[in-house]
């Protein structure tokens, strides 16, 4: 299925050198702990929480986002947190490599694999993995802690296994996600 | 109406929020960006140590003023417009509390649930489930509170140093 050609006005995008796409209509807090590697599209109303950071000084890395990912309008990411030996932190979050999230998502993941996509309205709870090549169905819960394993399907609130993904699958969503940043263009 | 919004010392209420109508937030609430609480008829009156994520809606679309007490959480996306809310209540990511509902005390609202209208929601009620089932709770809330007060603690000491603040007027 060929993805349809999506014009943006150039004035409501800010597009850095490593060619990503940041709408001036999402909301970042501590942009100096967040990390994006080129080419990933953020759309409006999107809200990307970096000001949670992890207890303590050194290293203040809270999101890192790999290359052609999207992160759909109004979608919030922000990071886990937990008590760890008596001590209450935020811990940091990475989001691979052509990962898709679809609008209205809420993600509080711990660490998401290359090839993911995650559809509409879904609510993906805390320190949740994903690991690579995944598809999380439009309005589905994911349990916090929950280890999502490759090529499976997960649907339904609480989130379970119903089905799983041929092995074309990363290929198939790697060129989704170069396909839709070359048609995402400015007019 | 004119907006008469009553912030006490000691909370911290981000400045990228919308708050309008007549509102009181007390000491201690943690209110992240984005938050809206619109008291378009009714006052709204939050009391001391709540939890208030970032695109939470607060609405009273009312006469009588809807009172939230101590204690409570309210996840990413929820909603309350119901009529009063106890302490130390959970609303989970996007659940939603709708209008003339009275929450009780260790309530929680799971992620995409929602209560009825003008429902009552008695001490210790789980709401989950695609169907929103309901249970009552029985483990035990102490851990729980542990986890909450260094929270807020935390949060009390990170947020104003990322965000603006609106200025504290009681």
């Amino acid at each position: 299925m060929e993805l349809p050609v999506v014009k943006y006005n150039r004035s409501h995008y800010i597009e850095t050198d490593t060619g990503n796409k940041v709408s001036r209509k999402s909301v970042i807090y501590g942009s100096q702990n967040i990390t994006l590697s080129g080419k990933t599209i953020i759309q409006a109303g999107c809200v990307i929480r970096g000001d949670l950071r992890r207890a303590g000084g050194g290293q203040t890395l809270v999101i890192a986002i790999g290359r052609y990912c999207l992160l759909g309008e109004n979608s919030v990411i922000r990071p886990p947190h937990k008590t760890y030996k008596g001590v209450f932190s935020y811990y940091p979050m990475k989001i691979g490599d052509y990962v898709a999230i679809g609008e209205n998502s809420i993600v509080e993941a711990a660490n998401i694999g290359n090839h993911v996509q995650i559809g509409k309205n879904c609510i993906i709870g805390r320190f949740a993995i994903i690991k690579d090549g995944c598809r999380i169905e439009d309005h589905t819960v994911i349990a916090p802690n929950t280890v999502i394993p490759s090529f499976s399907v997960y649907s339904g609130s609480p989130g379970r296994l119903v089905g799983e993904l041929p092995e074309c699958a990363p290929e198939m969503y790697e060129a989704r996600s170069k396909e839709f940043y070359s048609k995402f263009m400015a007019t | 109406m004119t907006d008469q919004i009553a912030i006490a010392t000691g909370a911290i209420v981000c400045a990228d929020t919308i708050i309008h109508g007549q509102v009181t937030i007390g000491t201690g609430t943690v209110v992240h960006p984005q938050c809206r609480i619109l008291a378009e008829k009714g006052p709204i009156v939050i009391g001391q140590n709540n939890i208030l994520a970032e695109c939470v809606t607060i609405i009273n679309t009312s006469e009588e003023p809807l009172v939230i007490h101590n204690y409570n959480t309210f996840e990413v996306g929820s909603t309350c417009a119901g009529r009063s809310v106890g302490n130390h209540n959970v609303v989970e990511a996007r659940g939603r509390i709708l209008s003339g509902t009275v929450v009780g005390n260790h309530c929680v609202v799971g992620p995409m649930c929602a209560t009825a209208e003008n429902d009552t929601l008695e001490d210790h009620t789980v709401v989950f489930g695609e169907t929103m089932n309901r249970r009552t709770q029985t483990s035990n809330p102490k851990a729980q509170f542990a986890l909450y007060a260094k929270h807020l603690k935390y949060l009390q000491d990170l947020l104003p140093r990322y965000n603006h603040l609106r200025k504290a007027t009681a």
